[in-house]
């Protein structure tokens, strides 16, 4: 049997005093969809956090393998070359390094090998074209001055050019057009095969109308209280958490 | 001819004694330069040779020393002598490139730019080192800008970290002219580095900026002056650089609103991004004002690098020392603007590069 691509054990992350999960179990194999919803503030973002290894969060117990590596006290930038990849919630502004020459050196050093500037232009172009995402953004500071929107269609950008075995995606939809949202999908779509993986967080029911989604997990009191197939998504969205409240998996 | 120089880069007024951040005394071998082999630098049209006696017309201050001025002018080696003649806007630059060495192991030059009025010049000087021996570089630019005129000096020093260098600066600058002045300092055991911009006419205008990578056990030491006799004045003096390893940076800048110079405006910022609990980074802005009617800012950041974004790149998959060089470059851009072309703001950003891969 081959190995999951991710496999979350048991784990337990802190901030300083502060316990937000406690015992959370996730694998994710390759070929899958995975849907993660849960309220504001049960820790979905902290779960995201945990995986890529943000330093700012503190795994006191349990474990993350990825491909059966125990990659719990990996620094992020070795999980990225493992092929886990985030489109952050919030994400960063970098001022001072532009689109092209931040994405550029990320894909050089995923591969191994700085790719040569027109074929890696060539590339970026096009996939800007395919996002709506206007060329000039390319020589932009990183999310300097980017919308709400403007930020997300680059986190999906990145995604689509560092093609990452393992893509989780923190509302990657929020604060998108109706429009956008379907770019985004379609990106996503393009993205996907059976070799990857995804990590969807997400509180509507749009970004997911048009994705194969295979697993939907609830997250509640610090862990996974609840998976089932995409038909969650619409219980949920028509009658709240409460709704599947008392369906209780583990 | 070994010597103590008491007073370098020492502040105008000298009010921070406490903090011992008044000026420098430091124990110097002042060397008797060798002839060596710099050809003056060839000129594009509308620039012509000129000689020192064209300074005699104007009262120049060194906000670095006065002795080591006194020095260079009498024992200076190289240096390019050039005249904006009337009228001529020249945007190609003239360019000087020192690389010192065992072949050359000590550079002092004497640079003059006379900008007649409404002309404009840019004038370039690189400061390399050939090997890893231990070499000496002092120079200084003198600027006069007549009315309108519109001078550039751009200097980017990259010699090795057993190299001293001395850099001074000082300009007067004449009704509705303006002189800019860009610094690019990445090497050399110990950066001593001196501006003295006098504006002199109505509405005349200076601009210092100033970028410094700090490393190892490296000195950097600063004294920047803008001193506003004219009125409708500007001057603005920002500098923005990297501290890692217990590397040693101070930076003095100031404003001087002299009695007359009402409506004048000067603004001087800097932003330090310090990698190392061990480097040692102090600032002190001087405003003096002689004038009620006058605007004087000052602004500071200095902080690490930000956990947050240092983690956002990592994500990506740049190592924390690619993320921290990345950074780095990112700071000296606004510098780098000044430089003419692109292939010499590559070469630049190599060197850069290539000297934080070394400490990250
Ligand atoms: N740096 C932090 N310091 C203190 N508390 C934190 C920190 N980060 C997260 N938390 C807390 O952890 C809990 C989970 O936060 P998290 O961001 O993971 O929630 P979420 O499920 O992503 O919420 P949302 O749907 O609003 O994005 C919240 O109570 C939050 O306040
Ligand atoms: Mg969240």
């Amino acid at each position: 049997m081959t190995k999951p691509l991710l496999d979350v054990r048991n784990l337990h992350v802190n901030v300083g005093e502060k316990l937000i999960l406690r015992g959370l179990n996730l694998t994710v194999n390759a070929g899958e969809t995975h849907v993660i919803m849960g309220q504001n503030g049960s820790g979905k973002s902290t779960l995201a956090a945990a995986i890529m290894g943000s330093p700012m969060f503190d795994v006191s117990d349990g474990t993350v393998e990825f491909l059966g590596e125990d990659i719990t006290r990996l620094s992020p930038d070795k999980r990225a070359k493992l092929g886990v990849f985030l489109s952050f919630q919030n994400p960063e502004e970098i001022p001072g390094v532009t689109v092209e020459n931040f994405l550029r050196a990320a894909v050089g050093a995923v591969t191994g090998e700085t790719p040569r500037l027109f074929k890696f232009q060539k590339e970026l172009f096009a996939k800007m074209d395919e996002l709506g995402l206007d060329r000039v953004y390319a020589s932009r500071e990183l999310n300097v001055g980017f919308s709400g929107g403007e930020k997300k269609k680059t986190e999906i950008l990145q995604l689509l050019m560092l093609n990452p075995k393992l893509a989780i995606l923190d509302e990657a939809d929020s604060g998108l057009d109706v429009d956008a949202v379907r770019v985004v999908s379609d990106g996503i779509n393009k993205y996907r095969n059976a070799d990857n993986a995804m990590l969807i967080i997400t509180h509507n029911q749009r970004l997911v109308d048009d994705i194969k989604v295979d697993y939907v997990h609830v997250l509640d009191d610090k862990h996974i209280t609840l998976t089932g197939g995409a038909e969650l998504i619409s219980r949920i969205a028509d009658g709240g958490f409460a709704a599947v409240h008392g369906d209780i998996t583990e | 001819m070994a010597t103590t120089l008491r007073n370098i880069n020492a502040l105008a007024m000298p009010t921070w004694r406490r903090l011992g951040v008044n000026g420098a005394a430091i124990e110097l071998e002042l060397p008797t330069p060798e002839p060596i082999n710099a050809p003056h630098p060839t000129l594009p049209s509308g620039i012509i040779r000129t000689h020192e006696s064209v300074l005699r017309c104007a009262e120049f201050k060194s906000a670095l020393s006065g002795e080591l001025a006194a020095y260079i002018r009498v024992h200076a080696n190289a240096g390019a002598r050039i005249r904006s003649k009337r009228g001529e806007i020249v945007a190609e630059p003239v360019t000087s490139s020192y690389t010192l060495g065992a072949d050359s192991p000590v550079v002092v030059d004497s640079n003059v730019i006379f900008a007649e009025a409404h002309s404009s010049v840019t004038l370039v000087l690189f400061y390399d080192s050939a090997d890893d021996s231990a070499a000496f570089h002092a120079g200084m630019t003198r600027v006069i800008a007549e009315n309108c005129a519109d001078v550039h000096v751009v200097e980017v020093q990259t010699l090795n970290t057993a190299t001293r260098h001395f850099t001074d600066f000082s300009a007067v600058i004449a009704n509705g002219a303006s002189v800019s002045l860009t610094r690019i300092e990445l090497g050399a055991s110990e950066v001593y580095a001196g501006s003295h911009m006098k504006l002199e006419g109505d509405k005349a205008e200076s601009r210092a900026h100033t970028f410094y990578f700090g490393d190892g056990a490296r000195k950097l030491d600063f004294n920047y002056v803008a001193r506003h006799l004219g009125q409708h004045s500007v001057s603005t003096q920002d500098a923005a650089g990297a501290l890692f390893g217990r590397c040693d940076k101070i930076f003095r800048g100031t404003i001087d609103f002299v009695r007359g110079a009402s409506g004048s405006v000067g603004a001087e910022s800097e932003n330090t991004l310090l990698f190392s609990k061990s480097a040692r980074n102090r600032s002190a802005p001087l405003i003096l004002c002689g004038e009620e009617n006058v605007e004087g800012s000052h602004a500071a950041s200095v902080g690490k690098p930000d956990a947050a974004k240092l983690y956002y790149m990592q994500s990506r998959g740049l190592s924390e020392g690619d993320a921290k060089r990345m950074l780095t470059l990112a700071m000296m851009e606004t510098a780098l603007k000044a430089l003419p072309d692109e292939d010499m703001r590559e070469k630049v950003r190599a060197a850069l590069a290539a000297r934080i891969t070394d400490n990250a």
